[in-house]
């Protein structure tokens, strides 16, 4: 027995050892890249509205080298899978969602654009981005935290944050600096192969092990009752995970519910006046599709009819020009002339009400 | 009296050794860590253990990804307690403290790297001996109930101020219901052949969390750790345990205001090497790793790639001892 006693002291060392470490706050190691580091480190949102995620800065890698492929050798999407579609003069380029549901963003060079497509699967938003910002080239990272639910990039060149659906830096030098908006459209694969048959698309050769048809997140972008982390505000004139294009014109926001464009088939052209700017929003539920334009070309007022788009028309105006769903006109008097853009991106009901209170729908 | 001896001193130096547990969705791997098995009214056991959990391996469903850039890391430090008031009953408890590492490879370089550390939740159990009337038992049969109790914080944040997420916070802010059996049949192939059998269920509750405006529950967890041992002599004084177990563990998945969280839960199947180093029937030492054989998460999650961990123990009958040299 006392030769068992002696160890006594020894077990308790290992105890006092294993007890003794202060119950510190966590210690995440600042990373600034390969840039500037960042140096506000105050936040233009609220900070206890910003949650940790889980799988930490760049736990969810961005596409930094994406391959693309023809729409033929195309063999992992279903028809009504989404995807996220970028038009630069001829070239046409489409993200599927099923990769970007692992991914959220890839960093892109699209003939001379830099572009960055984000993609947030808790809040459905995707939005172009111009990397090229104060005439410098970035590209863009996963945070791993979120606001409202929602995606916050970082920039590598300054280790910024920025707020994908306020569209701006929200934390970090740039803090305040607001996003270089391009263009991008999204559809389902069977509209989009249609119209756009010669276009390229990303490739699941991304670079990363992931099983790109295993959809990540159960049944979350269907579940209305499935909320992740909480959100500022919500608001129940729809279900959570309805999808809405939300446009914005100065302090005026609107959402468009997008099953509700006509919904027996076909485009549905809406004139409207947001904010005392006219604007055109036109949409297919049937296509799972939605997009907004200024309805002016060269300082004209244009009134638009729905299009065909089996024959890769979205509307067309009084003076006969047709355009397509980038707002491009393809045949008329103003054929290669583009509609001027509004901001607007298509999400999640919810992540709309969260953002923008009271919003009109 | 010979025989009775030798089971006694047979469970002090391996069937006492906790069946080393899981990581991490629950915090410290608690439940499976009690392992103290009844002994004689009076007796008090300690035992100490440090759990490494090297989490590095990512999968969906049951395909392992090529992907090493994330790696999570569970430092564990448990400390079980375990008094015997009786043959019958006894009272166990467990204490955690711990420190969760996460790792990631930037894409740009360096390293992004969060660590908490805490004190973890803790284990209140009452235990009761099925076949205490019959110390000559070749089999014994433990059962025991008790509550997990939530002592460890939810509320760390990192250096920005920002809530850290459930899996990197020490505790789970949940009372628990924690059901534990524990089985051993001695002399099954030689009379220092043991075979032993440790389940537990944790019936987990719901927590708020993230600013007090949503309820987190973890998943409910089943698991059950079972294999064989035996003793080797080494010398007159000294000897070892190796022993060969097998863990099966399935968790349900989290939720979040009572839907599902997708990437959580999962089933896993481990190999549980072990060897102890007796050098008393009182005082024990012992080494044992957890190996992966089958895993399926939910999700994606990174997972086990391997265990390992060292524990030492000490017991003493205070009814017939001095505790510490000091008098009952």
């Amino acid at each position: 027995m006392k030769r068992s006693i002696k160890y006594i002291p020894l077990l308790l060392a290992c105890l006092l050892w294993a007890t003794s470490c202060n119950d510190n706050a966590a210690n995440p190691t600042p990373q600034p890249g390969n840039g500037t580091p960042a140096t506000n480190n105050s936040w233009l949102i609220p900070q206890e509205q910003i949650f940790d995620g889980g799988p930490g800065k760049d736990g969810i890698p961005s596409i930094d080298n994406p391959n693309f492929i023809s729409v033929d050798q195309v063999d992992f999407l279903n028809d009504s899978d989404l995807i996220i579609g970028f038009r630069e003069a001829s070239t046409v380029r489409g993200y599927p969602h099923p990769i970007l549901d692992w991914h959220e963003i890839v960093n892109d060079d699209v003939g001379n654009a830099r572009i960055a497509i984000t993609y947030c699967p808790l809040t459905g938003t995707a939005t172009g981005w111009n990397r090229v910002i104060d005439g410098t080239e970035t590209t863009f990272g996963v945070s791993g935290l979120l606001y409202n639910t929602n995606l916050i990039p970082y920039d590598r060149n300054t280790d910024s944050n920025w707020s994908q659906m306020r569209l701006d830096c929200v934390q970090g030098a740039l803090k305040g600096t607001a996003v270089d908006l391009f263009q991008v459209v999204e559809t389902t694969w069977a509209t989009w192969k249609e119209l756009y048959p010669d276009s390229e698309v990303m490739s699941t050769n991304t670079g990363f092990s992931r099983n790109y048809r295993v959809y990540p997140y159960g049944d979350y972008r269907t579940n209305d009752n499935s909320l992740i982390f909480p959100v500022a505000n919500e608001d129940g004139r729809l279900g959570r995970k309805e999808r809405v294009l939300g446009v914005q014109v100065g302090a005026f926001t609107k959402a468009y519910q997008i099953s509700s464009f006509s919904p027996s088939g076909g485009v549905e052209v809406r004139q409207e006046d947001l904010g005392g700017e006219p604007v055109v929003v036109a949409g297919s539920a049937s296509e799972n599709l939605a997009v907004a334009y200024k309805s002016t070309l060269n300082g004209e007022a244009l009134t638009f009819q729905p299009g065909d788009l089996s024959t890769g028309v979205l509307m067309t105006d009084q003076n006969g020009n047709e355009y397509d769903v980038f707002g491009y006109a393809t045949a008329g008097p103003a054929k290669g002339a583009q509609l001027g853009r509004v901001k607007s991106y298509i999400g999640f009901w919810f992540a709309w009400a969260a953002f923008f209170p009271n919003l009109a729908l | 009296m010979i025989r009775t001896s030798f089971l006694f001193f047979l469970l002090c130096g391996l069937g006492t050794h906790g069946l080393m547990g899981q990581c991490c969705s629950g915090g410290v791997p608690i439940a499976s860590n009690l392992g103290l098995t009844a002994k004689p009214g009076g007796t008090l056991q300690f035992q100490a253990t440090y759990d490494y959990n090297n989490l590095t391996d990512f999968f969906t469903g049951n395909r392992e990804l090529d992907d090493d850039s994330r790696i999570r890391i569970t430092h564990s430090f448990l400390l079980e307690t375990n008094y015997d008031i009786s043959s019958a009953f006894a009272v166990n408890t467990l204490f955690s403290f711990v420190s969760q590492v996460r790792r990631i490879r930037l894409q740009s370089g360096g390293i992004d790297e969060t660590i908490n550390n805490g004190v973890g939740d803790a284990i209140l159990l009452l235990k009761y001996n099925v076949f205490h009337k019959n110390p000559q038992s070749k089999t014994q049969i433990t059962i025991g109930a008790g509550p997990k109790i939530p002592l460890g914080r939810i509320d760390f944040t990192d250096n920005n101020g920002i809530l850290l997420p459930a899996d990197l916070q020490p505790g789970t802010g949940a009372w628990d219901a924690l059901f534990w059996t524990n089985i051993n049949q001695f002399d099954i192939i030689r009379p220092t052949t043991l075979f032993t059998a440790i389940a537990s269920y944790r019936a987990t509750s719901t927590a708020r969390r993230n600013n007090n405006i949503q309820d987190y529950k973890f998943g409910n967890e089943f698991q059950v750790q079972a294999g064989i041992s035996d003793r080797f002599l080494i010398g007159k004084k000294y000897s070892i345990d190796p022993s060969i177990l097998f863990r099966f563990r399935t968790v349900e998945r989290d939720l979040i205001d009572d839907v599902a969280f997708e990437s959580t839960g999962g089933t896993y199947l481990y190999w549980v090497p072990s060897i102890s180093f007796n050098f008393s029937p009182q005082f024990s030492a012992r080494a044992f790793s957890n190996i992966p054989l089958y895993r399926e998460v939910g999700g994606g999650q990174v997972t086990t790639a391997y265990k390992l961990g060292f524990s030492i123990y000490y017991s003493i009958n205070t009814r017939k001892n001095t505790l510490f040299g000091l008098p009952n």
